[in-house]
Formats: structure tokens, C-alpha cells, sequence
């Protein structure tokens, strides 16, 4: 350092430097001002005034924040999220969370002093404060260096220096002055005062402070503060907003704080000094949180969430009202981490650790975990908690804040959901079962009720045909022989004889259409594709209003017997059916033997089935059909056709098996 | 069969009725000039017999107790030379008309139903019995 420093120390306590802590605290509207003189070249900091704050713990501060800091200019506003104050300012009993620094350097900057103004909660410094500090800082820089000035080079200073002073700070200051006689009358006002309250200094003098100035409340705050700081002595501070005539109308409200202090004249109060500072902007922060804080309160209390707030260097964890209301704790027990933890159900606990690790490890960018909480009255709830951490300048983990939720009934109502949806699941599974099951046994009944029937059938056709056939034929015989015999034509026994044998003829008539309607008697004597065509013919003759066209090969090798008949049914079936119901004039018929299978496709051009064809009457010979494929293994359909009006059937059977 | 002589007619009788075949034997037998040599209910007695006797008509009946009339035919007509100059008349109780013309594919001389042309058939081998020669088939 060039230039030693020639600071004397003056005498403390100094009423000189007191003023200066005292106007900073005032203007800045903060319960604490500190002024400190610094020697740098032994590093040593001296602490010269104190407002608001006693002796030792203000030395603490100073002594803790070090000539590193205080030749800064600084504005934090809170210094808890500081990591350069956190630790220092947190061991003060001075309880310093806000903090305003101005350094004081001499003519030829060399750092001598620091002025730092302190307030016990967070606030944002407005620019405005800050020059205000500044301003005072300036104040105490040229009272530092006139001491020195003083007792260094008196006769260098140029008179009448001091008595101008006031007069400079009065007219280039931030802050409105106002000067009011006993009475509360306004003498005097500055050029930032007329410019605030918009009026000028003619028309300001002998008005009554309460004219220029709305109180905020009571109406008569002011005149009471007036008259309280005359009759005390003692400086009061209070609130007050400008009255609307000092601004448009469409501009929002300004506000004030008005700082009232005693004029002292040998030992008399003889009036009272004003300093007017604008906080038009902390009041709207200030209504704006408070808004904030009001909406948030209303939305937790709506949702009934609970909000933490856990300081991750202090571990201090704060939780709201709601927030211990969820966890069943009074507002008067302790919170941290640890009685937290051991409320969370043991099942859980991992879970929610696991979930808080990531977060804070900075893995997930969010913290998110649903767990359960066991209640010291045993009751258990659902909680589902998210948060955030919020990292440092240096990315570091500060705090970690979010919401918690009581999600106890909407989990209760999840787990009888799905208790429920589970038992109709079952219950559903049971039914699809069941209906498998029964379908399936009625579909081995309907299928053991066609081979029963086809099966007897078969057996009355053959009596019918082997055993009373032969016999009629015998009879018939035996009547023909007779009347071969007979050479008298005109007897009545050739006569009698002659109805006999047209009777046995009518019987044996009979016997074949029942034969012929129980078992196809060509299926049997010339197979499966002549006794289509002859089914054909016989259609054709029976619906002449039907064109009947068919592909039938000559002949459809291999083909079981009861296979035969099982297709033979379901063409004859459906050709009736065409008949019956369908309106058709065309009916086409096609039976093929193809790849293993027998292809049979019966189809027509009529109106095509109806949509509840299977509730109809016809449902029966249609289930038939379809038993009658199943049997054989085979797939059998019936639809509308795709290719042109009318009704298409189709039975696919393997002819093996 | 006491009136034989070299001219006769000489039938085979296939047919599965016993009692049938007895009424049928009878009355073919009192048509002179046919002479019976043989009736079988079978169908490989039958293919059997028309080889051993080769008779001038055989009288089928569809429905056999083993085999059927119908392969009977199908033989007949396959192997021309081995059952040369036998005429085959069906007389059966199948009488759909698609019976007939397979039949009558298959090389069948003449049908018969079996109830209703009895007397058509004995007519019929009559006719042969008094030609000495087999008829053309009537179909």
C-alpha cells in the first residue's frame, strides 16, 4: 500500500457515527445498522457504531464477516441461501438474514470503513435502498475523512465546508425531508419531497402533515405520531400512503414510510424532522406474497396438502399445520427426519428413501413416492409426497421443499376397484368355462341324438324293407301265381284275388316311400353322387318354380356310409329349407371331392337370411347341419353371399377319420 | 327238369329270400323250355356259377347277403369274354330309375320290379323259352 492509512480511531462511542447507523437503519427501514472501520494493512476491523443490536453480538458480526466481505458492495437478501454467510451469519445471535453492505474507501480508495445495514428477515433491497445507503455511506466516508482531515491538515479544509453539507445532502438525496413545528405544520421541504408528494414547497408550507400524507389507519395516525415524537422525544415509524392527488389516476397507490425524529435545541424539542422513503414497491411485493401466500394457503387447505420445507444445511425441517394435521402431530411437537422416517410403515420405507436418495442425488429431477404412515394410534394412512430440491450457486443440494397428500381413501377405493374387477373377472372366467363346458356337452348330446336317430332309422328301414318287404313280395307272389293259374277271368275269386294283389302293391308302395324317407335306399345301392342327382330330379319336380343347376361328379369314391348320409341330409336339408323360406328362383348345388375333404355348397338367390335366423324356426335344422359337420370333424356355414343376393351353405368334412 | 332237352333256356337264380327264391324256382320251372341249374344269394357263389355253368340268363337280385347284385353286374360287364353270351335280367325291389339305368349301363338285358313285374318277367322268359334266343333289351 502506497499511501498509509491515516485514519486516527476516534473516540467511541461517537454521537457523529451513531447518527450515521441511525439515518442508514431509518432510510433503509431496517432494525440494524452497523459502521466499521477498517485498517487493511492488519487486517483488523473495528467496529465504531451500532443501531438496533447490542455490542457483542454485532462485534460477532463484523468479526465473522471479515475485511473479505466488507470491502464488497453487497445486497442479500436472504442470507440463509447464501453459502458465503450461511455458516458465519447463522452463529450470530444477531439473527441477520437480510443484508446490505456499502464500503467506505477513502480519496484514494483505499477501503477504510463499511457501513452494512441488517434486517432479521428476508427482503429484496430495492435500487432505490440501496443509493440510500449509499448516499449515507457517502456521508460517513466525508465525516471519516474530515476527522482525519481535521486533525491532519486543518488548514487545508476550506470554510464553511460542514454548513454547507446538510444543504448538499438535503437537495441531492433519495429521500424526502420534511421539517414541522411543534404544532405538525410543515416548515420546510426538500426537492425530493415536492417531487413525491407532487406539490410545491409554497403550497407545502403551513400545511398540516395529516393533509399532505394519508394515514393508513386510524385517520388520525399521523397527528398522533406528531404529537407522541414532540412529546417523548422519541422517533416513531409508520406507514402511510400519498394521497391520490399527487399522482394520476390510473397509476397504482405509492406508499411511504415516514420516519418522525425529535429537533432538539438546547435541550427543547422545537419540532420534528420527516424522512419519506418510497416503498410503493416492497408494499406491492409485500401484497403480492401476501396474495401468493393466501392462494397457496387456500389451494393446500382445498386439497388438503400439507407443505414441507426441509434446509438441507441446517436440517431443520419445517412442516405446515395441515402437513402435521396429516401425520397426526400437534403443532407443539418437534419435526426432523428422522421422527418422520419411523412413521413411515417398514414396507415402505425403502421405497421412499430410494425415491428421496435419487432426488437428491439430482438423478430424478423431481421427488415422487406413495407410501404408508403408521399413526401413533395405530391408524395407518396413504401418503403421496413430491418435491423438489433446489440446488446453490454451486449446484450443490440447499433445500429441498414440496407437498404432501392424504391419498388414504382414493387407495381404499383403488383397492375395492380392484378387488371387485378381479372378482367379476373370476367370476367372468367362471363363466366363459361354464359355457364352454355346457356348450360342449350339449353339442356331444345333439350329436349323440343324430347318430341315435340316423342309427334307428337305419334299423326301421331295414325291417321295413328286408323283413316286410320280402314278405309282401312273397304275398305278392303267391297272389300272381295264383291268378296265372286262374283261367276263369270273370270269377269272383280271380276278382277278389285281383284286389288282393292291388292292395299288397298300394302297401308295398308305402313300405318304399317310408323306406325311402328313413334311408335313401340309392345312398346305399349307388352311392352318395347318384343319389344327389336323383335328389335333384325329385326337387326339380316337387319346386318347379325353382331352376335347379347341379355339379355332381360321377361318382365320390371312399365315402363311409354314415359320412354319406350325413352330407346327403345336409344338402337335402337345405334345398328344403331354399324352398321353404328363401323366395330363391335359382338354386345352384355343387359337391366336390378335393385335397381330403368333400366339398358340398348349396346356394341361392333369394332374400338371404334374416338377421335372427337363428332364433327362427329353422334354427333347429340349421344346428343339425352344422352337429351333423361337427360329427365328422368338419366345418359347416351358413351366410348371406357376397357375391350376389341370396343364401350360401357350405360344408367342408375330411372324408378320413 | 324232367323235360330236359338240348334247347332249353338255361337260368341262374340269384336272390337272397329264401322263400323268394323257392316261389321264383317254381314258377320259372313250369315255363318249359327254361331250365334252372342253379341259385345262389351271394355275390361270389354267383360269380362263381356263371363261370362254372355259363347259363344263358342270370336273374339278379340287388340286394345279397354278401356283395351286391350291382357288382355282379359290374363283373359281368367288365370281363365280356370270360362270361360270354350270358344276358343279365335284374329283378329288384330298387326300382328308382336311377337303379335302372345304372343297370342298364352296366350291360343288363332287362328290369324287373319286384313287386310290380312279376308277370312281366315271367312274360319276358317266356318269350326267350318260346324264341330259343334271348330278346333285345326292352329299355
Amino acid at each position: 500500500m502506497n499511501s498509509p492509512m491515516m485514519v486516527p480511531m476516534p473516540p467511541t462511542p461517537d454521537v457523529r457515527y451513531d447518527r450515521i447507523t441511525r439515518v442508514a437503519a431509518m432510510s433503509l427501514i431496517s432494525p440494524i445498522a452497523l459502521l466499521a472501520m477498517i485498517d487493511a494493512d492488519e487486517d483488523a476491523v473495528r467496529l465504531i457504531s451500532v443501531f438496533g443490536a447490542d455490542a457483542p453480538s454485532a462485534h460477532c458480526m463484523i468479526g465473522e464477516l471479515g475485511t473479505g466481505l466488507l470491502r464488497n458492495a453487497l445486497a442479500i437478501d436472504d442470507a440463509r441461501l447464501d453459502t458465503r454467510f450461511h455458516d458465519t451469519v447463522a452463529g450470530c445471535s444477531i439473527g441477520a438474514v437480510a443484508y446490505c453492505n456499502a464500503p467506505l474507501f477513502d480519496a484514494d480508495g483505499e477501503l477504510i470503513g463499511s457501513l452494512c445495514v441488517i434486517d432479521t428477515r428476508p427482503r429484496q433491497w430495492s435500487s432505490g435502498e440501496i443509493d440510500t445507503l449509499q448516499d449515507v455511506a457517502a456521508l460517513a466516508m466525508d465525516l471519516m475523512q474530515g476527522v482525519s482531515v481535521t486533525v491532519r491538515a486543518k488548514e487545508a479544509e476550506p470554510p464553511g465546508f460542514f454548513s454547507h453539507m446538510p444543504a448538499w445532502f438535503a437537495r441531492h438525496t433519495t429521500l424526502g425531508l420534511l421539517a414541522v413545528d411543534p404544532q405538525g405544520r410543515c416548515l420546510w421541504g426538500n426537492a425530493t419531497c415536492e417531487q413525491m408528494l407532487a406539490v410545491p414547497m409554497a403550497s407545502m408550507q403551513g400545511r398540516a402533515l395529516t393533509e399532505l400524507l394519508q394515514p393508513l389507519q386510524p385517520d388520525d395516525a399521523i397527528d398522533m405520531a406528531v404529537a407522541g415524537v414532540l412529546q417523548s422525544g422519541k422517533a416513531q415509524l409508520l406507514e402511510v400512503r400519498l394521497p391520490s392527488s399527487s399522482y394520476g389516476c390510473y397509476e397504482p397507490e405509492r406508499f411511504m414510510s415516514v420516519n418522525i425524529a425529535p429537533i432538539e435545541y438546547e435541550g427543547d424539542v422545537i419540532g420534528a424532522g420527516v424522512i419519506l422513503t418510497e416503498i410503493s414497491d416492497r408494499r406491492k411485493s409485500e401484497r403480492d406474497l401476501r396474495l401468493a401466500e393466501e392462494r397457496l394457503a387456500l389451494a393446500c387447505e382445498a386439497a388438503n396438502v400439507g407443505l414441507w420445507f426441509w434446509d438441507l444445511r441446517t436440517n431443520q425441517l419445517e412442516w405446515t399445520e395441515r402437513c402435521r394435521g396429516i401425520f397426526g402431530l400437534s403443532g407443539a411437537e418437534p419435526v426432523n427426519y428422522e421422527i418422520f422416517s419411523d412413521l413411515v410403515h417398514p414396507e415402505d420405507k425403502s421405497l421412499m428413501e430410494l425415491a428421496m436418495e435419487e432426488a437428491l442425488a439430482g438423478q430424478t429431477p423431481d421427488y415422487h413416492a406413495t407410501f404408508r404412515v403408521l399413526l401413533a394410534d395405530n391408524r395407518m394412512r396413504w401418503i403421496e409426497a413430491r418435491g423438489r430440491v433446489f440446488t446453490n450457486n454451486r449446484g450443490e443440494p440447499a433445500h429441498f421443499m414440496g407437498a404432501m397428500v392424504d391419498v388414504t381413501a382414493l387407495k381404499q377405493n383403488e383397492t375395492t376397484l380392484q378387488a371387485r374387477s378381479d372378482a367379476l373377472l373370476t367370476l367372468n372366467d367362471n363363466l366363459a368355462e361354464l359355457v364352454e363346458a355346457r356348450t360342449a356337452e350339449l353339442q356331444q348330446l345333439s350329436q349323440s341324438l343324430i347318430e341315435l336317430a340316423e342309427k334307428e332309422k337305419a334299423e326301421l328301414a331295414r325291417e321295413l324293407h328286408d323283413e316286410l318287404g320280402a314278405l309282401l313280395t312273397v304275398a305278392h307272389m303267391e297272389v300272381a301265381g295264383a291268378l296265372r293259374r286262374l283261367t276263369d277271368k270273370n270269377s269272383d275269386l280271380y276278382q277278389q284275388l285281383t284286389r288282393a294283389r292291388e292292395t299288397i302293391q298300394e302297401t308295398t308302395m308305402l313300405k318304399r316311400r317310408v323306406v325311402e324317407g328313413l334311408r335313401p335306399s340309392l345312398l346305399e345301392s349307388l352311392g352318395l353322387a347318384e343319389a344327389l342327382r336323383a335328389l335333384v330330379e325329385q326337387y326339380k319336380k316337387a319346386a318347379a318354380h325353382i331352376v335347379c343347376r347341379a355339379e355332381i361328379p360321377e361318382e365320390i369314391p371312399d365315402l363311409r356310409p354314415d359320412l354319406s348320409i350325413a352330407l346327403y341330409r345336409i344338402a337335402q336339408e337345405s334345398l328344403t329349407n331354399i324352398a321353404k323360406y328363401a323366395g330363391a328362383s335359382e338354386v345352384f348345388i355343387r359337391i366336390e371331392h378335393a385335397g381330403g375333404n368333400v366339398i358340398l355348397e348349396v346356394a341361392d338367390n333369394g332374400l338371404g337370411l334374416p338377421e335372427d335366423f337363428r332364433e327362427r324356426a329353422t334354427a333347429h335344422g340349421i344346428s343339425g347341419m352344422q352337429q351333423r359337420a361337427a360329427h365328422f370333424k368338419g366345418v359347416f356355414s351358413i351366410m348371406n353371399r357376397t357375391d350376389g343376393p341370396g343364401t350360401r351353405v357350405t360344408a367342408v368334412i375330411p372324408c378320413s377319420g | 327238369m324232367e323235360r330236359e332237352r338240348e334247347a332249353a333256356i338255361r337260368v341262374v337264380l340269384i336272390e337272397d329270400s329264401p322263400a323268394l327264391r323257392q316261389l321264383l324256382s317254381g314258377m320259372i320251372a313250369d315255363i318249359s323250355g327254361i331250365e334252372i341249374i342253379g341259385a345262389v344269394d351271394a355275390e361270389d357263389q354267383a360269380l362263381a356259377a356263371l363261370e362254372q355253368y355259363h347259363p344263358d340268363v342270370a336273374i339278379i337280385d340287388l340286394e345279397l347277403n354278401q356283395g351286391s347284385g350291382l357288382n355282379v353286374l359290374r363283373q359281368i360287364y367288365a370281363q365280356p369274354d370270360r362270361y360270354h353270351g350270358l344276358h343279365a335280367v335284374v329283378f329288384s325291389n330298387h326300382a328308382h330309375a336311377s337303379v335302372r339305368e345304372r343297370c342298364r349301363m352296366l350291360g343288363a338285358s332287362a328290369f324287373f320290379d319286384k313287386t310290380f313285374q312279376m308277370d312281366d318277367l315271367l312274360d319276358y322268359l317266356q318269350g326267350v323259352a318260346v324264341k330259343g334266343a334271348v330278346p333285345a333289351s326292352p329299355h
